[in-house]
């Protein structure tokens, strides 16, 4: 069965503007890496805040493994916003225990050691760590999930390039056949090696979705350079 | 997986709201050992007297209000700000999310109603024949008690009313927060706009109530005065207070209509959360 389907999905904020998303149709299978690429405004965080059902489109539909957004999917799917979104006056550990509490699929373990292994003390009050640590532990959290569907929306847009290399390394461990993970991202570049598939949203539609392997073969591009050539200025 | 979101919303209001009615119990306690120990000199008669009472009537008064704010602010925060993004993700129905704010909010509003006038009663014994506050404050039981014999159900009538009514200012907070996320814009200002446009509704259609009650029953048999701060707890009050069943009876009537409403405001705000979230 195909992991997401989105059919004819439509947003418009307010009346009379121009629809974040317009008309997109999308269907994603296990297994892969997706790149959900596009210039700022093309509708990357809205569609992927509609499949968590954050906003409700104003027309069409998506199904996760058949089913609307609901409490099903909500198991299934695991997200990362590309905003600080816990509660800044918990522990890490206490955060940990959060998730342990709700997600079945939550490997503490898993995310004990990783932010071991990042030097991260689980003492640690959320709000006390910088911008880029934040980022690192919401990863761990979402990355020590065995969800069926990843969504990142830009998981490396605010930390080093060290980090950025251990994140897409967690990225690549953490995930199994029967998964797929979208990330979002402008930094093409930095994720284009660990990428199966990209599909390009320009003004809340689908431009292209190919494999990375096509495009290569196809344009003799990567898909970096082919980002840059379809959304020049 | 209620109960685990009831015992994390526990667990964050309370780390205001233990502070808060810690120092309820601090300054009562101060406020009553003054008027236990009544020290004499013009230091204490001028300055520390006066101002002890003012911050006692500032606490107590202002405990009520800040539990409000505190659980309405957290229920913005948690749900219709950044957290949302967690909490509306979690494998949980909209229904739980509303009921695990709900019950830990109404639990700490009724334990702010109980200290409060566990305060007011023990300050008030402390005071007894010293002060013109002690006096009032006596005054005040003394005509609750005036009622001759109070009957058990009249008794249980004002406590469902009292609980009604908190439940009531809640969740209409909340219904005001879901409104105010459909703007894309100043969400926080249309809420508060929206809350005090419905309190003022409810206000104005209470007063309709009120004026039919008057025109209706007979004037020298009924005084009609408006009890509380909203529309349903409007209470037709016999004068004199010789009918307790009737009055029991008006008052578990206003208690099913301030349900009524609390129960329209959670079911609306949940539909809001399900059909119309709009997470920015």
């Amino acid at each position: 069965m195909t992991l997401l389907q989105c059919k004819e999905l439509t947003k418009t904020y307010e009346k009379g503007s121009a629809p974040a998303l317009n008309g997109l149709d999308l269907d994603l299978e296990r297994g892969k890496i997706i790149g959900l690429l596009g210039p700022n405004g093309s509708g990357k965080t809205t569609l992927i805040k509609i499949i968590n059902g954050l906003l409700v489109p104003t027309a069409g539909k998506v199904l996760i493994n058949g089913r609307l957004p609901g409490i099903e999917s909500k198991k299934s799917i695991a997200y990362l916003p590309d905003k600080s979104y816990l509660a800044d006056w918990m522990r890490i550990a206490q955060i940990v225990d959060f998730f342990d509490d709700f997600y079945a699929d939550f490997d503490q373990q898993r995310a004990l050691s990783m932010l071991e292994l990042l030097d991260i003390d689980s003492r640690q009050v959320f709000r006390s760590l910088s911008k880029g640590t934040k980022e690192k532990v919401q990863l761990v959290l979402v990355m020590s999930r065995t969800a069926q569907l990843y969504l990142l929306d830009e998981p490396i847009g605010g930390v080093d390039p060290a980090a950025r290399d251990f994140i897409l390394r967690t990225i690549l461990t953490n995930y199994s056949e029967e998964a797929s993970i979208v990330i979002s991202t402008h930094l093409i570049a930095d994720v284009e090696s660990i990428l199966d598939e990209v599909i390009f949203l320009d003004k809340g539609k689908v431009t292209l979705q190919s494999s990375v392997d096509a495009i290569r073969s196809d344009k003799g591009k990567s898909v970096d350079e082919t980002f840059r050539e379809v959304f020049a200025c | 997986m209620l109960d685990k979101l009831i015992k994390h919303e526990f667990t964050a209001l309370g780390r205001t709201l233990i502070v808060i009615h810690m120092v309820l119990v601090v300054v009562s306690l101060l406020t009553a050992g003054i008027g236990l120990l009544k020290p004499a000199g013009n230091f204490f008669s001028l300055l520390i007297v006066p101002a002890v009472t003012i911050l006692y009537f500032v606490v107590v008064f202002g405990v009520g209000f800040i539990t409000l704010f505190v659980v309405a602010q957290r229920f913005y925060t948690n749900l219709l700000g950044p957290e949302g993004y967690l909490m509306f993700t979690l494998p949980v129905s909209r229904r739980d999310l509303i009921l695990a704010k709900f019950i830990p909010a109404m639990s700490w509003h009724m334990i702010s109603t109980v200290l409060s006038i566990a305060s007011v009663v023990i300050v008030a014994l402390a005071w007894t024949d010293t002060s013109i506050l002690a006096y009032q404050l006596l005054s005040g039981i003394n005509e609750l008690f005036s009622l001759g014999e109070v009957s058990t159900v009249l008794i249980v009538a004002l406590i469902a009313l009292t609980f009604a009514g908190s439940a009531n200012y809640i969740l209409m907070a909340y219904l005001s927060m879901a409104l105010g996320q459909l703007a894309n814009k100043g969400r926080i200002v249309l809420s508060v706009a929206i809350y005090f446009g419905i309190y003022m509704t409810l206000q104005f259609l209470g007063l309709i109530v009120v004026a039919i009650v008057a025109l209706v029953a007979p004037a020298s048999a009924l005084e009609v005065q408006v009890v509380g701060g909203h529309a349903f707890t409007v209470i037709a009050l016999a004068e004199p207070f010789d009918d307790q069943g009737l009055l029991a009876l008006v008052l578990l009537g206003a208690t099913a209509l301030t349900l009524g409403a609390s129960v329209a405001y959670f079911f609306i705000t949940e539909r809001l959360l399900d059909r119309r979230l709009n997470l920015l």
